[in-house]
């Protein structure tokens, strides 16, 4: 970072500095106080802060889009919590999952009650059919519960090994500082 | 894995039904929270096609009695109309359903799918150790087969709601086609009824058309017949299911453990990737 001292007098040397002579406008007027600091979250006001402080070290990444997560994230992170929260998202996808599943087997088409009647749109000889696609399709939504109701019970468990996981090492670093006390 | 954005951001289903409103599914936000809302429909609303079919039937209809009648038809005549009569159907009824499970199915590999992503995106690069090569396999060979399973079954079941779909119009349309050629036709012949010629004119047709009709009958109890063995072949693959999801495939046994091994639930077996140990 550097300050530029006066605009009138660095005008010149900037025209024939930057390579293109549309790029002026933009700097010239920014740069009367300050360049624009390049990273991605802001520094505080006065000169930028050396890369270990800044809590992203990537200098100003094209911002691409929709895809900031994984790097900067884990910078910031505990590795270990980093991992950890990775398994709970992987369980939220269980999680919606499980409630997809579930509204599959509570909607599940079937011929319900007046279908049957002649004249209702079932065809008379259709109705004994008609019964027993609902009968299958009865067999699909119960097996589809099960799979909502493992995938739920499932998750918790997946859950319950990050929570332990986390405490564990949260323990044993605990546990090392006393040692090194 | 196609985006690095940390989550199945956006997974097309195959086989997706055509454009309708409310479906905003498969988006979820980067990473973390999975802001979508499931539903299955809505799908296009009865066509009234059953309506215009009873309608039309209807309008020809009285004719057609009254010529069965005065043609001495009589008893068996009027069973034989009847028969046809109770077997015209609503086609929707069925293309409803088979868009449903057509729905359906979408949405059990979508989310086989989701499972799957999100496995490689968030465990395996993280994690290793015994719990992860365990997780994988309760996923591609437990999880992954349910979700299989039932999509399969979803899929044959659109599938075999088309060809009733399929079969219940055709017979519709034949029975509405041979209503609106012999209405008229009747009508005219009953104002004849009172010269022998007329007469005998009148029983001719009647026995023609209820000849088209035992014929149409007939067709429609083979196209049943057939149903007969694709129903089989359903009763055969829903017992893969029910193996697949109950003990010994008996659902009054209850279901199978399907749930994780004991290896995977048991957070020692789990062993983060760090810059430690990578």
């Amino acid at each position: 970072m550097y300050r530029v001292p006066d605009p009138a007098s660095t005008e010149p040397t900037y025209r024939d500095s930057s390579a293109s002579p549309s790029k002026n406008p933009s700097t010239g007027p920014s740069s009367s106080v300050l360049s624009p600091c390049p990273h991605t979250p802001a520094c505080p006001t006065g000169p930028c802060l050396p890369a270990s402080l800044r809590s992203s070290g990537s200098v100003a990444p094209p911002p691409r889009d929709g895809s900031p997560e994984p790097a900067p994230a884990s910078a910031g992170k505990d590795g270990v919590e980093y991992a950890t929260d990775k398994i709970i998202t992987f369980t939220e996808t269980m999680v919606t999952t499980a409630a997809t599943v579930g509204q599959m087997a509570a909607v599940t088409p079937s011929f319900g009650g007046w279908n049957w009647l002649p004249g209702a749109g079932v065809p008379a000889i259709g109705a004994p059919f008609v019964s027993r696609f609902d009968a299958l399709s009865d067999i699909w939504a119960d097996c589809a519960g099960i799979l909502r109701e493992v995938l739920e019970k499932d998750r918790g468990k997946l859950v319950q090994v990050a929570v332990n996981y986390r405490t564990a090492n949260e323990e044993s670093k605990v546990a090392v500082d006393r040692v090194q006390l | 894995m196609p985006n690095s954005s940390g989550g199945p951001s956006k997974l097309h289903v195959p086989g997706a039904p055509g454009p309708a409103e409310s479906r905003t599914l498969y988006v979820t936000q980067n990473g973390r929270t999975v802001a979508r809302t499931v539903t299955v429909g809505p799908r296009a609303p009865d066509p009234g096609f059953f309506k215009r079919a009873i309608e039309q039937i209807k309008r020809y209809d009285g004719p057609i009695t009254l010529g069965l009648s005065m043609s001495n038809a009589g008893k068996v005549g009027w069973m034989i109309r009847g028969a046809v009569l109770v077997n015209v159907g609503n086609p929707w009824l069925f293309s409803d359903r088979r868009d449903a499970w057509k729905e359906i199915h979408g949405h059990m590999k979508g989310n086989a799918w989701d499972i799957w992503y999100a496995y490689f995106d968030h465990i395996s690069p993280n994690w290793k150790g015994r719990a992860v090569d365990t997780l994988q396999q309760y996923l591609r060979f437990k999880l992954i087969g349910m979700f299989d399973q039932l999509g399969n079954l979803s899929k044959e079941m659109s599938g075999t709601m088309q060809n009733q779909y399929n079969e219940v119009a055709q017979y519709d349309a034949a029975a509405v086609g041979l209503w609106t050629i012999e209405g008229p036709v009747f009508k005219a012949l009953t104002k004849l009824a009172a010269t022998p010629a007329g007469r005998i004119a009148l029983m001719a047709q009647s026995t023609v058309f209820l000849t088209m009709s035992c014929t149409l009958l007939t067709q429609f109890y083979d196209v049943y017949r057939k149903f007969e063995g694709e129903l089989n072949g359903l009763d055969l693959k829903f017992m893969d299911l029910k193996g697949a999801f109950y003990l010994s495939g008996d659902p009054a046994r209850g279901p199978r453990d399907l749930h994780m091994d004991q290896r995977v639930t048991d957070s020692d077996y789990w062993s983060a990737v760090t810059k430690d140990n990578q």
